[in-house]
């Protein structure tokens, strides 16, 4: 079981320390979010209720992820980088393959990318992109961001992309690993046909319906051997038993989430380290991690 | 008297202890590029070379800036950092003014912008963004950016853009100085209302004229007594630093420094290019700081 932490909304200057403390104690990586601006109003809701206290609120902290990525990866030596989820529609596919190919090759090849089809309409509209049909957009300007991320000279004809040979420089070695966001049934076939599935924060029971869908999805789709990873936080603290029979039906990523303190403030460093040393003393050390 | 290096079109595994030297022998700034992709055809003429072809290969590296300048911040400490130019226009306001603000805040405030409006059309239709008007839209964008950069619930209406109140968060505790490139009426014209201008090579009775234009433009717009910088790309093969104070007694007051793919053809290793840095301080940076 790979243990990560989220550093979403964390106050610029605690960032850096708690990384290399959640390096320190075994953590595999840390995610963070994706969020141009907040309107002040919004109609749109927050669709992963639970894990998303504060989340909307404006003036929560949204570093932008590709940098925070980078930035972190200098500072460290071996964790591991999530966003958790970048919003490619939000965005077209050259922008999204030159952050992707520049933060791979930046942070030593130790980035995954988690990707969504995005939930705020209100985003969308600013940056004047189709909030209909964004899935299957995002469908396509993945496949166009795999053909630049080949460093050949490529050229693409499609439903939504359509230009002629091109070639970018510089890529990774070998792409990274993407990850897909969302329990909707069309998200699970997504991430089903990627290399991974990013859940949000749920029942420990309720865990274990979606994970068997995906195990039936990816045999449906005959990848049942391909690599695959599969995240989910969890609304209440889990015992290690409770991770030992995830993983055992197919769980291979625990996130610890960001905590806010009952009145909704942020917590301080040493109240986040702390967090940290809990989890790792309650399930990292016990499970090996 | 500032000397910028640019680590432009530069092997990956050598740019942060490049810019850590750079930083070292007293450089104040770094420069990286921008582009996102090369088109094997381009009709459209590069305006800084002399035949309008761009100078480099498809397989060329070309980093994402912001990105770039995000792991440059992580491992300098304070050497400023500026794309190069970044092509405003090629985006929408929004990913520009996230990612410029987050490399502010992660940096400690020592990114510069330095913007223009493009050139190369094909890329532009590569993402959808309209060539024509781009200067205008740069104009437009300039202003949303500034408006987010504070931090607090703003909107705007205008020809480009349009949107209800919004607000975003992290932004940096200071300004972030907007250094304008190009050389046409117009791009002096808009640098003119920014902080600054930055330009490639010309001779030093060139630059007194331009110098001449964005001063009368400053002077027009009442902000011919605020600091502004003067920045053109200068690479001097002499073993005295008379060149560079050729034209800084013409108006220059920063020197970009190209990056060692654009001096003629030879190779340069890792150790040569410490070597020219080295060299370069010691005959141009010390002298011109005396």
């Amino acid at each position: 079981m790979q243990f990560w932490q989220s550093i979403a909304r964390t106050p610029t200057d605690q960032i850096v320390p708690l990384a290399r403390h959640a390096e320190a104690l075994g953590f595999t990586g840390v995610t963070m979010a994706d969020h141009l601006v907040m309107p002040v109003t919004m109609k749109s809701s927050y669709p992963y209720a639970g894990g998303g206290r504060g989340a909307t609120d404006q003036g929560t902290p949204y570093l932008d992820p590709w940098l925070l990525c980078a930035y972190v990866a200098r500072k460290t030596e071996s964790l591991r980088f999530l966003p958790y989820v970048y919003v490619p529609a939000l965005r077209d596919p050259f922008s999204v393959a030159k952050s992707i190919s520049t933060t791979a090759l930046l942070t030593g090849d130790r980035l995954l990318v988690g990707i969504g089809v995005g939930w705020m309409e209100e985003e969308f509209a600013l940056v004047d992109r189709p909030f209909a049909g964004r899935g299957r957009r995002t469908d396509e300007l993945m496949a166009v961001v795999d053909e630049l991320l080949s460093g050949q000279m490529v050229e693409h004809h499609g439903e939504h992309y359509d230009f002629g040979p091109v070639q970018m420089a510089p890529v990774p070695r070998q792409a990274p690993p993407v990850l897909v966001g969302g329990h909707s049934p069309v998200a699970l076939r997504r991430a089903a046909k990627a290399r991974g599935w990013l859940g949000v924060s749920y029942d420990l029971d309720a865990v274990f319906p979606i994970l068997e869908a995906i195990r039936v999805l990816r045999s449906e789709l005959g990848r049942s051997d391909e690599p695959f990873e599969a995240a989910v936080a969890l609304n209440a603290r889990p015992e290690p038993e409770d991770l030992l029979r995830l993983e055992e039906a197919g769980l291979t990523m625990w996130v610890n989430p960001v905590r806010v303190r009952r009145d909704g403030t942020p917590p301080s460093l040493d109240e986040r380290r702390a967090a940290l040393d809990r989890v790792a003393e309650r399930l990292i050390v016990p499970l090996g991690g | 008297m500032e000397f910028w290096q640019s680590i432009a079109v530069t092997e990956m595994d050598q740019l942060i202890e490049l810019a850590q030297l750079a930083e070292e022998v007293g450089f104040a700034g770094v420069s990286v590029a921008d582009h996102l992709v090369k088109p094997l055809e381009i009709r459209s003429r590069y305006p800084y070379s002399e035949d309008g072809e761009p100078f480099w290969e498809a397989d060329e590296p070309f980093p994402d800036p912001w990105v770039l300048i995000a792991a440059l911040a992580a491992e300098t400490s304070r050497v400023r950092l500026m794309p190069y130019i970044y092509v405003l226009p090629l985006r929408e306001p929004f990913s520009v003014a996230k990612a410029v603000s987050s490399a502010a805040v992660l940096s400690g405030d020592r990114v510069v912008l330095g913007a223009g409006v493009g050139w190369m059309q094909e890329e532009f239709e590569l993402v959808e963004q309209a060539f024509a008007a781009r200067g205008r839209r740069t104009d437009e964008m300039l202003e949303v950016f500034e408006k987010l950069m504070s931090g607090a619930p703003v909107a705007h209406e205008g020809e480009f853009y349009n949107f209800d109140p919004v607000q975003m968060s992290p932004v940096p505790n200071r300004r972030i100085e907007v250094r304008i490139g190009g050389h046409s009426p117009a791009a002096l014209r808009r640098a003119a209302r920014h902080d600054g201008w930055v330009g490639v090579t010309y001779q030093p009775e060139e630059l007194e004229e331009i110098v001449a234009t964005l001063y009368e433009e400053r002077v027009a717009l009442g902000r011919g007594d605020q600091p502004f910088d003067v920045m053109l790309g200068h690479y001097s093969t002499r073993a005295d630093a008379d060149e560079y104070a050729r034209y800084r007694d013409a108006g220059a007051t920063s020197f970009h420094v190209p990056p060692w793919r654009y001096r003629g053809e030879e190779e340069f290793s890792f150790d040569q290019k410490r070597r020219s840095l080295e060299v370069f301080a010691e005959r141009y940076i010390v002298p011109m700081a005396g």
